[in-house]
C-alpha cells in the first residue's frame, strides 16, 4: 500500500519534471522572443516619428500589427509632448541669460488616435518629444504556468513590455 | 537575441550623433554672419563633423569605443547643401609620407550636374535644391555661362514691371545713374517693394549694449541697415556706417517717404523672366534622353525616375511650373542629384577599407529617405561593420536640416498676422508667427502682414566679452498655437503657390477645390506677401545670381 502511494507520487512528480518544467521553459522563451520583436518595432517606430518629424495612421497601424503579430493583445501608451518656445521669447527679451524655460503640451494615446483617424497623420516639429510604452494584457501561457505554481495574484502583471522614447530632430513637413 | 538588442542601440547612438551634429551645425551657421562663404561653410561642416564624433564616443564609451577607434566604423558622412555636396571619408592623399596615404577629411566639393548632348549642344546643368540652375558650354555653339531661377514665362506679364530711377551725386559730385526693378506682376499678382525691419543688438564704443529696431535692405548678400545717422553694416556687432559709393548709391534710391525699401522680390521674378525666356529659347527641346555621362559618350538610361520625351527646360507648358514638386524639371532635378550622390558615395563607401574582414557596401536608401535628402539640407551618416554576434553591423541614419542658411524652401517661410489690428508690423507684440499654409488663418481670414525666413526668428546670440553673453530674437513674435506649437494639419504648400486650396475629403479620398480658402488667399494679401517673401529671400542669399547676364 504504502510502496503504491509513493509509486503515484513519484509518477506525479516525473510528470511534472518531465512535461510541466519544460512546457514553461519553452513558453518563457517564446514570451522572451515577442518581447524582442515588441522591442525593435517599438524602438523602430519611435525613431521613425523622431528622424521624419511626421506619424503617420499608416505606421501606426503597421506598428500594432506588428506587435499582434506576436499573438499577443497589446495597451499601447502613446505620448507627445510639444513644445512651446513662447513663454521663453516673451520673457527674456535682450538680456536673456537664461535657457530651458520652455513649456511642454501633452497628447496622449486616445487624443492621438483621434487626430490620426481625421486626418491621417501628426506632424510634429524639431524639439517636441514622444514616448510609446507597450505591455501585453492577455495571459500568455507562461503566466498561466506561473500563477498556477507560484499563486501570483493581481491583473497589473505582464510578461511582455517594451517602451522608447525621444526628442524630434526635424520638422517634420506636408 | 544579443544581435537584435545591440543593433537597435546602435541605431539609436547613430541617430542621437547624427542629429548632435546637425544641432551643431544650426547652431554655429545661424550665428555665423559669414556662413555663406565657402571657407566658413567648411568651418562650420569641420566642427559638426567633431560633434559628431565626440557625441558617438561618449554615447559608445560605456562599451569600450573611443572616438579615434568609431571612425573605422564610419565609411562616409555626407553633408548635402544648396548646389552640390561634401562627402567626409577617407581620401587618397599624394603629399602625405610613408606608404599609407589614406587622410580622413572632407572631400572636394561635388555639384549636382548633368551633362546634356545633341545637336549644337554640349552642356553642363548645375542644379540645386530649388529651381535655380547653372548652365554652361556650348549651346547653339557659343561657349555660354548662365545662372538663374526658372520660372513659367506667361505667368509675368512684361508690360507690368517697373524701374526706378535715381541720380545720385556722390561726395566729391560725381553723377551717378541707377536704375533698379521695383515693381513686377506675377501669376496675377504684383511684387512691389516692401519694408523689411528687424531688431539688432549693436555695442557702441563705451560698451553700451542698445537693442533696437531698424530697417533693412540686402545688398550683395549684405544686410544693410538704416538709422537716423546714415547707413550701416553689421561689423561684429558694431555699427560700421557705408561709404561705399555703389552700396549708398542703391541704398538711397531705395529709400523713399522716409523709409528703405527692399526691391528683391521684384528684381528676383524680373531676373528669373530674363533667364526662363533664355532657357526657353535655348533650352526647350532638351529631353533626359539628351542626358549623357561626364565623359559625353555614354547616355544615361537609369535614371531613378524616367520622364523619357516630356521636355524639362519648356517654360511655357503651364504644367512644367519648377516651383511644383510634380513637374517634368523637378523630376529631372531630383533624378539627377539622386544619381550623382548614389554613384559617388556608393564608390566612396566600397573603396573604404581600413577593416580587411569586413566588406563596406553602401545600404539601400527608402524612397523617403531620398525625399529627405533632394529636397532639404541634411546629413547622412554611415555606421558599418560593428561586429553583432555572428553578423556585422550596417545602417545609416539620415536627418534633414531645416534651418540654415544655405536654401530657401517653400516651407521655410513664415507669415506674420496683424493680431493686435493696428495694421503694422510690430516686432515685439502681439503679432503671430505662423506657417504660411496654417489652417487658422486661412479659414480665420486673418489680416497678414509681413513674412520672413524661419532662421530670422531664431535665438541668436552676441558675445559682448569672455563670458558675458547675451540673446536676442530678430523678431520676437509669439508662435502660433494651431500651426507652430502644435504642428497640426494646415494647407498643401504646393496649393498656395498654384493660387488654388485643396482639401481633402475624407469621404471621396480625394482632394477638393476650397473655394472659400482660394478665394481668402487670392483676395487677401496672404499670397501675395508669401510669394514676395519667397522672392526676396531666395534673391538676398544666393550668390549664383552674379554669374547672370555673363
Amino acid at each position: 500500500m504504502g510502496d503504491s502511494l509513493i509509486t503515484i507520487v513519484a509518477i506525479f512528480l516525473a510528470a511534472i519534471l518531465m512535461f510541466v518544467f519544460p512546457l514553461m521553459s519553452m513558453s518563457e522563451r517564446t514570451d522572451d522572443v515577442s518581447e524582442l520583436a515588441v522591442q525593435t518595432s517599438t524602438t523602430e517606430f519611435v525613431d521613425k516619428v523622431r528622424t521624419t518629424g511626421k506619424l503617420t495612421l499608416e505606421d501606426y497601424d503597421k506598428y500594432i500589427s506588428t506587435i499582434s503579430s506576436t499573438g499577443n493583445s497589446f495597451d499601447v501608451d502613446i505620448e507627445i509632448q510639444e513644445l512651446d518656445e513662447n513663454p521663453g521669447v516673451k520673457t527674456t527679451q535682450a538680456d536673456m541669460t537664461k535657457i530651458g524655460e520652455n513649456l511642454y503640451y501633452n497628447l496622449y494615446t486616445s487624443q492621438i488616435e483621434e487626430k490620426l483617424n481625421n486626418n491621417g497623420k501628426i506632424t510634429l516639429k524639431e524639439g517636441d518629444r514622444i514616448g510609446v510604452s507597450v505591455k501585453n494584457t492577455n495571459q500568455t501561457i507562461s503566466q498561466t504556468l506561473k500563477n498556477f505554481f507560484y499563486q501570483l495574484a493581481g491583473n497589473d502583471t505582464y510578461q511582455i513590455a517594451a517602451q522608447h522614447a525621444g526628442i524630434v530632430t526635424v520638422n517634420g513637413t506636408k | 537575441m544579443i544581435r537584435f538588442g545591440l543593433q537597435t542601440s546602435y541605431t539609436r547612438k547613430l541617430q542621437t550623433a547624427t542629429a548632435d551634429a546637425i544641432k551643431s551645425f544650426q547652431l554655429n551657421t545661424i550665428n555665423n554672419k559669414y556662413s555663406t562663404v565657402s571657407d566658413s561653410k567648411i568651418r562650420d561642416i569641420e566642427a559638426s563633423i567633431s560633434s559628431f564624433y565626440n557625441s558617438l564616443g561618449t554615447e559608445l564609451g560605456a562599451s569600450g569605443y573611443t572616438a579615434e577607434e568609431l571612425q573605422s566604423f564610419i565609411p562616409a558622412m555626407v553633408y548635402t547643401m544648396y548646389d552640390g555636396y561634401y562627402i567626409y571619408g577617407e581620401y587618397w592623399n599624394e603629399t602625405l609620407e610613408g606608404d599609407y596615404k589614406y587622410q580622413y577629411g572632407l572631400r572636394p566639393y561635388i555639384y549636382y550636374s548633368c551633362r546634356y548632348k545633341s545637336i549644337n549642344n554640349d552642356f553642363i546643368v548645375n542644379y540645386t535644391l530649388d529651381n535655380t540652375i547653372t548652365v554652361y558650354g556650348i549651346v547653339n555653339g557659343t561657349y555660354v555661362t548662365k545662372s538663374g531661377s526658372l520660372i513659367l514665362t506667361d505667368l509675368i506679364k512684361e508690360s507690368s514691371i517697373q524701374k526706378k530711377q535715381y541720380d545720385y551725386t556722390d561726395n566729391v559730385g560725381n553723377q551717378h545713374h541707377c536704375e533698379y526693378v521695383v515693381a513686377i506682376q506675377y501669376d496675377g499678382i504684383t511684387i512691389e517693394p516692401e519694408i523689411l525691419k528687424e531688431q539688432l543688438v549693436t555695442i557702441n564704443e563705451d560698451n553700451v549694449i542698445d537693442r533696437q529696431e531698424y530697417e533693412y535692405v540686402t545688398y550683395s548678400n549684405r544686410k544693410i541697415y538704416k538709422d537716423n545717422n546714415g547707413y550701416f553694416w553689421n561689423n561684429k556687432n558694431k555699427k560700421q556706417y557705408i561709404t561705399d559709393i555703389e552700396t549708398l548709391k542703391f541704398a538711397e534710391c531705395m529709400t523713399w517717404d522716409g523709409h528703405l525699401h527692399s526691391n528683391s522680390g521684384a528684381q528676383y521674378y524680373a531676373d528669373a523672366y530674363e533667364f526662363s525666356k533664355w532657357v526657353n529659347e535655348h533650352l526647350g527641346n532638351i529631353t533626359q534622353e539628351n542626358a549623357y555621362e561626364a565623359d559625353g559618350v555614354t547616355k544615361i538610361t537609369n535614371f531613378a525616375i524616367t520622364t523619357k520625351q516630356e521636355k524639362i527646360f519648356d517654360l511655357t507648358n503651364e504644367n512644367n511650373n519648377p516651383l511644383i514638386e510634380e513637374s517634368t524639371f523637378n523630376q529631372n532635378r531630383m533624378a539627377v542629384i539622386r544619381r550623382t550622390i548614389e554613384s559617388n558615395l556608393a564608390s566612396a563607401i566600397a573603396n573604404y577599407g581600413a577593416i580587411a574582414d569586413y566588406e563596406f557596401e553602401m545600404p539601400l536608401f527608402t524612397e523617403e529617405d531620398w525625399d529627405k535628402l533632394l529636397n532639404n539640407v541634411s546629413l547622412a551618416t554611415f555606421m558599418q561593420g560593428i561586429p553583432i554576434g555572428t553578423k556585422y553591423y550596417n545602417n545609416y541614419c539620415i536627418i534633414t536640416n531645416d534651418k540654415n542658411k544655405e536654401v530657401v524652401t517653400t516651407d521655410s517661410i513664415y507669415v506674420i498676422t496683424d493680431s493686435n489690428g493696428n495694421g503694422v508690423y510690430d516686432l515685439d507684440s502681439l503679432d503671430e508667427v505662423h506657417v504660411a499654409t496654417c489652417k487658422k488663418v486661412i479659414d480665420e481670414e486673418e489680416s497678414v502682414i509681413a513674412a520672413y525666413r524661419n532662421i530670422d526668428f531664431e535665438r541668436q546670440n552676441v558675445v559682448i566679452t569672455e563670458g558675458d553673453e547675451r540673446y536676442f530674437y530678430p523678431h520676437a513674435n509669439e508662435k502660433c498655437y494651431h500651426c507652430m506649437v502644435s504642428a497640426a494639419d494646415n494647407y498643401d504648400m504646393n496649393d498656395l503657390i498654384a493660387g488654388t486650396m485643396k482639401t481633402y475629403s475624407k469621404n471621396t479620398d480625394t482632394y477638393e477645390v476650397n473655394n472659400k480658402a482660394t478665394n481668402y488667399i487670392n483676395s487677401s494679401n496672404l499670397r501675395k506677401i508669401y510669394l514676395t517673401a519667397l522672392a526676396r529671400e531666395k534673391y538676398d542669399l544666393y550668390k549664383t545670381n552674379a554669374y547672370f547676364g555673363t
